[in-house]
């Protein structure tokens, strides 16, 4: 029987409360009060109304009559009960030591996204999240925590994905309860060995008790490339490559004659002409060859249930991206499924598992689709005179010599396919409150990831025509290949866990956690090869012509490594107010020499929560929560490399050479590459963390803020050695380094009437320094990794002072690296050291000539801004994600045209200096480059940005619409990812994320993404 | 029935033993060993696992591409000098080149010599026959030779690793050695391969291509005559015992007949000796097919076995990645045996055609160039060449291997020719002459090969023939050897030891005289007055020969070496 209740909600002064929430509890059903704080609902009596509101304790009040007076209490509910995963547990973040960063989950979900490291860009301080192109399944995710704390290996966090190490690209984004990014080494070294690096924590959903929920998740998205060079007219490239001709005192590439071929669309093809330039086309192969826009898409349906006993979470989820290329194999699809149950077996024990099972299936075009030579270069880069088909017959390729080759290739060049299979599972038994205090947990966690790759080079004649008739006068692919490959790896993980806790007179908290870990992991990759196989299309390695089969065609590398490790761990709190952590950790690895493989790393952490001083409130009158945290803990590195490299780095190995044709057979031969690292031994990162956490303003403003210097005491080098020594020399601990950087979080959270809306900031900076390197130093032009007193990745090059404009200037210059046909136009560089010529001198300390410090490729001063409101059904937010300073230094030898005699130019390029362009973007043209294609301040860009990440906006539907279709609850939204940006880089063909020094690839995309979310 | 507690103290400690019984076990698992690598600890026992470590010294050898430390396959090297032309300047010949901040020549050839010395290391502890070992020593010590006079001849003295060095070693520190005594440890290696490596005739077909007693003698008579002539003309060394060194390692190769020159294609042998044996089915020579090859760079085998190959025959040859310049076919002799200049038969002044400078001259002439009657290869098929700006050469060139760019033939890196030329310029530099019966012995053999034994193609050379027409001895033996050893890597560092560079270098390079109706169309191309088309001007050439006779060290060796000394100049 509904009634008609009133009602009006206060603090506890008596201040009407605007905008607070009042919900029937397990309905959707409610209301928002007034500016007076008052409300009217219809409800039965005996209902339960849970009334909310921003910086009060939400409060649960039973309808007993028509009004109701409700007072809230200050002191947010969301904040208080927030619970952040820490290592082998949770904590409340009121209470967290360390400096640990919990990532929303809306940062995760409805973006159209490639997988879950995507959605973590910019989402979380101190995370640096890059990719390096855009191939559907090859893009190059690399994940950082904190800037480099190594030379050596990825640098990148240790991801465990429910406590186990794990791949966040094979995790499906809306699988995931959380994240948690553990950034110090107190909050880390629970994790030890592989976590030098940070960690990031994946918990997925859980099930839970009570009525059945299905959901749908539907995207269906339109990405559109961007940044890409915009190419010119053959004849622009004719008359250009002979300009760059002249001027490097070589005969013109082509005649008048020629060139008015390539203008005339009616004489491009000159027949029985018997000399090489042959074909005078005009024709731009991009808008050929690549889509506008092109697809992509994702579906998943999960179901989340259970009992008091049992509870149960299943997802079903797929997603498929279509490539850039019109036709050929160009796509990426992953289908991912979830079945996590947790049981009560009986009072004491629980069993928690959860099951994944990733399929990741990538195809791409044959031969690598980046860098100088793939794919893009040939449509890029190569010239546009030539046609693709055999003029007058387009069912044959035509042979042009040094043409694009990229349709042909597509068309029936094959493919390179691969498929990945992942299951893993995390099965835990728990046993709760054995004495009281005491838990025991049993954690067993097997891996099997296997990876089946096909490359099949398929043959295609390329057609010219002799004497007027269609002749083959080469193939492309020849003889044809199919290679296939079987990666193998397992991995498992066995943790026994112990905790215990005690608290004497509500006083003091002790929390003891001991524990064993065992890891392994295996590595088995096998391929197999044949050529001239009988038939072309068959991808098949049993039918070939080949009378012996080469023993090269076949290979196998296995690699292990295992770590074993033991740590204890002692948490204890006096009150909630005084926090002490410390951690001891015992690893070994077997990647390690024996006799440096064992290694004890403690750290300890301390917080002391302000706010709950007795005096607090009398000083701080409009603080809520008040809280310094310091930390400082050591972890050993010995992640030299990904998983499959460099596990026996100290033992002495022969390494197969080029086979050589004695007796036309292939020969086997054998060398020693690499001196062996008998004395290879830990890496110890000692971090230091100091940081407070605030919030105030009736718990709407929170701020968070953390200071770190972080060094890398033992670093792996491999130190350069004369090439006397004739080999790879070994790897020792001969380097240190400390990075030291600042992280700053700021949000806001609010309700103005029936607004709520939230503004997140935060912002991040490291900086870095080699403090030591015990081996010889080389300076270098380009790229230097490890100069003592200089940060890693300092590039050196000349210091460009504009352009020669006349003769007689380039006469009085200082001669450029004994370059003599120095002329106007040309890049003039500073003589640093003053000794009349430019050069790199010895590349010493003393004496590195003319080279300078052009700044630093890493990023500084990382940023995401993410703002957000809703009312009534809509929401809105949007999400700001940049650089604030970073030097991108472009590679000359790829953007300059006729670097090599092959390489076009671009429209941009048309931008090149002549007496009446003084101060043009490009030097002068000249075949070979001459002296332009040094490092220089000429090719440093400014690669600060800021990016448009992600925008949403979406409209829940009215539940009692959707209600009649049996739906709880409907969202239709739009989600727009990478759609606009800004930088200051004069080089426009390259997007400021572009990794340095790279030439041209597969370009990123922008998203725009209409989705659905449906619960049942 | 127990009670819950007792039932807990069981678990605990069953849970306590497996832990225990776990760590242990675990902690073994610690020691991993590398299951798909070769360990060096358990290699070199036998005389076969000495084989598989020299058969990675082969890669090594110069060649027509591939990964051999020179950095460019020997044919281009004549582009450092006025004679070869890749279509582009070069900064080694034409002066404008700085030292380098890295060189693969000095790291690539410092591996060499490392691995050598590691065989030759452990070959003391294998066990076997003793004639196998010798050999396979034989082998690693001709490749260390090989690394340092590859060295020697570029940078001057370098230091003398001949052992295995480690991370602590001073060595690694070592100062520069006199070329001297470097050289005497590269004779004593030649020395040591000659009497341990087989002679070519007893060495099994299916070791053809490895080094046999005779590869190490012709290589010593190369380096004697090197070092003989540069300690002559640079006024340095000891001239005489070089020169001797080459005059007998030379001489006992030509008395143990073991080679001699290929003649099996009669008019076109010399032609045929840079090819296949059979083209069709791409087969290469062996000892029994060819004796003139001493010492070779095999590839292999065909596109489907497809086990080493070059593109030489198209990035070198019609591409003209290598080209000979008008100095270099200025060089050829007329079929009166007279040059340029002299010759009456010399028409170089009034071509009237491409062809005209074709006419008359010595047989290599033609063997050696493309000209407009023949055929070539392009991406359109067969077709008929077309002069270009330069010289395209026909050495190497294979027409089947032309379109998949992948050629097998394998590279003449001695041939017996150079054993003749080497030993006639050794005893014409020692003594001041050279007789009428030592020419016969050498460069008439070569002559009479050329000619197919018809002096009026190419009359013999003789002192007579010298004095009669007013030729000068020392020009005709270098003319001969700049001709007959044409694109092998030979003349650059020919002009080096004679000391005539800083004469040759910044002369103007010259190609071909322009004939429009018959070339390749040009643009933008400069003529001398007499219509001969400028490759480079005089003026962008330069040689400094108180730089430019060695190399320069690399930067950064000498940055990571303090007792590294730069060559002077540089």
């Amino acid at each position: 029987m509904s009634q008609s209740v009133t009602g009006k909600v206060t603090d506890q002064k008596d201040v009407p409360i605007d905008g607070a929430s009042v919900l029937i509890k397990n309905t959707s059903a409610g209301v928002s009060t007034n500016s007076k704080g008052e409300f009217t609902l219809n409800v039965s009596k005996g209902a339960v109304l849970v009334i909310s509101s921003t910086g009060y304790t939400t409060k649960q009040v039973v309808v007993t009559g028509p009004v109701l007076t409700i007072k809230l209490e200050l002191g947010a509910d969301n904040l208080m009960g927030d619970v952040v995963v820490i290592g082998y547990g949770t904590q409340k973040k009121v209470n967290l030591t360390g400096s640990v960063v919990a990532v929303d989950k809306k940062m995760l979900e409805n973006r159209p996204v490639t997988n879950a490291i995507d959605a973590l860009q910019g989402a979380a301080p101190g995370l640096t999240i890059t990719r390096t192109n855009g191939q559907p399944g090859k893009e190059g995710w690399n994940m950082n925590v904190r800037g480099f704390s190594s030379l050596n290996g990825t640098n990148s966090p240790l991801v465990l994905v429910d406590g186990v190490e794990g791949q966040l690209s094979n995790v499906n984004p809306n699988d995931i309860e959380s994240i948690s990014v553990l950034k110090d080494a107190a909050a880390a070294a629970i994790y030890g060995a592989k976590a030098a690096g940070g960690v990031v924590l994946v918990t997925t959903k859980k099930g839970s008790s009570g009525k059945i929920k299905i959901g749908y998740s539907g995207l269906y998205t339109i990405k559109k490339p961007y940044s890409m060079p915009t190419r010119i007219h053959s004849w622009e490239e004719g008359q250009m490559a002979n300009l760059a001709n002249e001027n490097a005192g070589l005969a013109d590439a082509y005649t008048q004659q020629q060139i008015g071929w390539m203008k005339n669309p009616d004489s491009s093809f000159v027949p029985n002409d018997p000399y090489k330039l042959y074909y005078y086309y005009d024709l731009n192969q991009m808008p050929i060859l690549l889509k506008k826009t092109t697809p992509s898409n994702s579906h998943e349906v999960f179901a989340q249930g259970g009992t008091d006993k049992t509870q149960y979470f299943f997802s079903l989820g797929y997603y498929g991206a279509q490539g850039i290329f019109k036709f050929g194999p160009d796509n990426n699809q992953r289908y991912n499924v979830r079945i996590n149950v947790n049981t009560k077996l009986s009072n004491v024990f629980s069993l928690d598992s959860r099951v994944a099972y990733t399929q990741n299936l990538i195809s791409a075009p044959t031969g690598a689709a980046n860098g100088d030579g793939g794919l893009f270069y040939q449509i890029y880069q190569l010239r546009t005179r030539f046609p693709i088909f055999l003029p007058g017959d387009s069912s044959k390729y035509a042979s042009t010599g040094s043409g694009a080759t990229l349709y042909p290739l597509l068309k029936a060049g094959g493919y390179s396919n691969s498929i990945e299979h992942n299951f893993n599972g995390v099965f835990t038994l728990k046993a709760d409150n054995l004495v009281k205090g005491l838990g025991l947990r049993l954690i067993y966690s097997p891996q099997l990831d296997q990876t089946n790759g096909t490359n099949f080079y398929q043959t295609i004649p390329l057609w010219t025509y002799s004497n007027g008739v269609p002749t083959i006068a080469t193939y492309l692919n020849n003889p044809d290949k199919l290679q296939k490959t079987r990666v193998t790896q397992t991995s498992s993980n066995v943790q026994a866990l112990a905790d215990y806790d005690l608290n004497i007179s509500n006083d003091h908290h002790f929390h003891l956690l001991g524990g064993f870990q065992y890891q392994s992991y295996n590595y088995d990759y096998l391929s197999a090869q044949n050529t001239s196989l009988i038939l072309n299309n068959l991808a098949s390695l049993n039918y070939t012509s080949n009378s012996t089969i080469n023993p090269n065609f076949v290979g196998d590398n296995v690699q292990s490594n295992v770590w074993v490790s033991y740590f204890g761990k002692l948490d204890y709190n006096y009150r909630e107010k005084y926090f002490l952590e410390g951690t001891l950790r015992n690893d070994a690895s077997s990647r390690l020499a024996p006799a440096h493989r064992n290694q004890v790393f403690p750290s300890i952490s301390a917080a002391w929560r302000v706010n709950r001083e007795n005096w607090f409130n009398s000083v701080l009158p409009g603080v809520n929560e008040l809280k310094i945290r310091g930390s400082y803990g050591t972890l050993g590195n010995a992640q030299l490399g990904t998983n499959y490299q460099n596990n026996y780095n100290y033992y002495a190995l022969l390494n197969s050479g080029p086979a050589y044709p004695f007796n036309n057979s292939s020969t086997p031969s054998l060398y020693q590459s690499t001196l062996p690292s008998p004395s290879l031994g830990w890496e110890t990162i000692a971090t230091s963390d100091a940081g407070f956490d605030l919030t105030l303003l009736r718990y709407r403003l929170s701020i968070g803020f953390d200071y770190f210097v972080r060094d890398n005491n033992n670093m792996l080098i491999t130190v350069n050695q004369p090439a006397l020594l004739g080999v790879t020399p070994s790897t020792v601990n001969g380097a240190s380094m400390r990075s030291k950087g600042w992280e700053a979080i700021v949000s806001w959270k609010d309700k103005v009437g029936n607004v709520s809306y939230w503004v997140n900031a935060n912002i991040s900076d490291n900086t870095n320094k080699i403090k030591r390197y015990d081996g010889n130093l080389v300076y270098s032009e380009g790229i230097n990794t490890a100069i003592p007193g200089l940060p890693i990745n300092t590039i050196f090059g000349y210091k460009a002072l504009g352009y020669f404009q006349t003769k007689d200037e380039v006469t009085k210059s200082p001669i450029q690296f004994g370059f003599n046909n120095q002329g106007p136009g040309d890049i003039k560089y500073l003589d640093a050291n003053g000794d009349g010529v430019i050069n790199a001198g010895k590349g010493t300390k003393d004496n590195h000539g003319d080279l300078v410090n052009l700044g630093n490729t890493s990023p500084r001063y990382l940023f995401g801004l993410n703002l957000g409101a809703q009312w009534k059904g809509f929401d809105f937010s949007v999400f700001f994600q940049g650089v604030g300073k970073r030097n991108l230094i472009v590679n000359p030898q790829a953007v300059l045209p006729f670097e090599g005699t092959y390489k076009m130019p671009w429209e941009i390029n048309k931008n090149y200096w002549t007496p009446d362009n003084p101060s043009a973007l490009f030097p002068r043209l000249y075949t070979g480059g001459g002296t332009n294609d040094y490092i220089s301040s000429q090719w440093v860009q400014n690669a600060a940005y800021v990016r448009l990440k992600n925008i949403q906006v979406g409209y829940n539907l009215p539940a009692k619409v959707v209600a009649k279709a049996g739906i709880q609850s409907a969202r239709i939204f739009f989600s727009g990812q990478d759609i606009w940006e800004k930088n200051k880089m004069w080089f426009k063909y390259y997007d400021a994320e572009n990794p340095d020094v790279t030439t041209f690839g597969y370009p990123f995309f922008r998203s725009y993404a209409f989705g659905l979310n449906i619960v049942f | 029935m127990k009670s819950f507690k007792q039932h807990i103290h069981s678990i605990f400690w069953v849970i306590a033993i497996a832990a225990v019984f776990s760590l242990v076990a675990c902690t073994k698992q610690l020691d991993q060993t590398p299951q798909t690598n070769i360990s060096d600890a358990s290699f070199w026992n036998t005389p076969t696992d000495l084989s598989l470590a020299c058969n990675y010294l082969y890669s090594y050898l110069p060649g027509l591409g591939g990964n051999d430390p020179s950095g460019i396959p020997a044919p281009y090297q004549d582009n450092y000098s006025e004679v070869g032309w890749g279509g582009a300047a070069n900064s080694t010949s034409d002066g404008s080149r700085i030292a380098p901040a890295s060189s693969n020549v000095w790291t690539g050839y410092y591996k060499l010599i490392r691995a050598a010395n590691n065989i030759i290391q452990h070959a003391k502890g294998v066990k076997g026959d003793t004639v196998l070992i010798h050999k396979y020593v034989g082998e690693a010590r001709f490749f260390r030779a090989l690394g340092y006079f590859e060295l020697v001849k570029r940078f001057g003295d370098v230091p003398l690793i001949t052992v295995t060095l480690n991370l602590n070693d001073t060595s690694l520190f070592a100062h520069r050695t006199s070329r001297q005594q470097v050289l005497d440890t590269v004779y004593a290696d030649l020395d040591y391969a000659s009497n341990y490596c087989p002679q070519p005739d007893k060495q099994v077909a299916t070791e053809y291509g490895r080094i046999s007693a005779t590869a190490a003698l012709a290589f010593k008579s190369r380096i004697g005559l090197f070092e003989g002539t540069w300690d002559k003309f640079h006024n340095e060394g000891n001239a005489a015992k070089h020169l001797q060194i080459a005059i007998d390692a030379s001489n006992a190769i030509i008395a143990g007949g073991k080679h001699s020159l290929y003649t099996g294609a009669g008019d076109s042998s010399y032609y045929y000796e840079f090819n296949y044996l059979n083209a069709a089915t791409q087969m290469n020579y062996s000892y029994s097919t060819n004796k003139e090859n001493i010492l070779i760079r095999l590839y292999g085998q065909n596109q489907t076995n497809n086990i080493s190959a070059h593109t030489f025959d198209r990035a070198g040859g019609t591409d003209g990645g290598v080209t000979a310049t008008k100095a270099f076919v200025d060089a050829y002799l007329f079929k009166d045996g007279l040059p340029v200049g002299v010759s009456p038969y010399d028409s170089t002044s009034n071509q009237t055609s491409t062809l005209t400078i074709f006419r008359n001259r010595d047989p290599r002439f033609g063997m050696s160039f493309f000209n407009k009657t023949q055929t070539s290869m392009s991406i359109s098929g067969v077709i008929q060449y077309k002069p270009g700006l330069s010289y395209n050469i026909r050495k190497y060139y294979t027409p089947l291997d032309w379109l998949p760019s992948t050629s097998f033939v394998n590279f003449n890196i001695i041939r017996y020719s150079e054993v003749l030329l080497n030993n006639a310029e050794a005893k014409f530099e020692l003594n001041g002459s050279v007789s009428d019966a030592d020419l016969n012995a050498t460069i008439n053999v070569i002559r009479n090969r050329a000619s197919n034994n018809t002096p009026s193609r190419l009359p013999l050379l003789s002192n007579a023939f010298i004095s009669s027409n007013g030729l000068d001895m020392r020009t005709e033996i270098r003319r001969e050897r700049s001709v007959e050893l044409a694109f092998e890597g030979f003349y650059y560092w020919d002009i080096l030891r004679w000391k005539k560079a800083e004469t040759v270098l910044p002369s103007m390079m010259l190609g071909q005289k322009y004939f429009p109706a018959e070339m390749t169309s040009v643009s933008g191309v400069q003529f001398t007055p007499d219509g001969f088309i400028i490759l480079e001007q005089s003026s962008k050439r330069s040689f400094d020969p108180k730089r430019d006779y060695l190399w320069p060290l690399p930067t950064q060796e000498l940055a990571l070496n303090a007792n590294l000394t730069q060559n002077p100049n540089w």
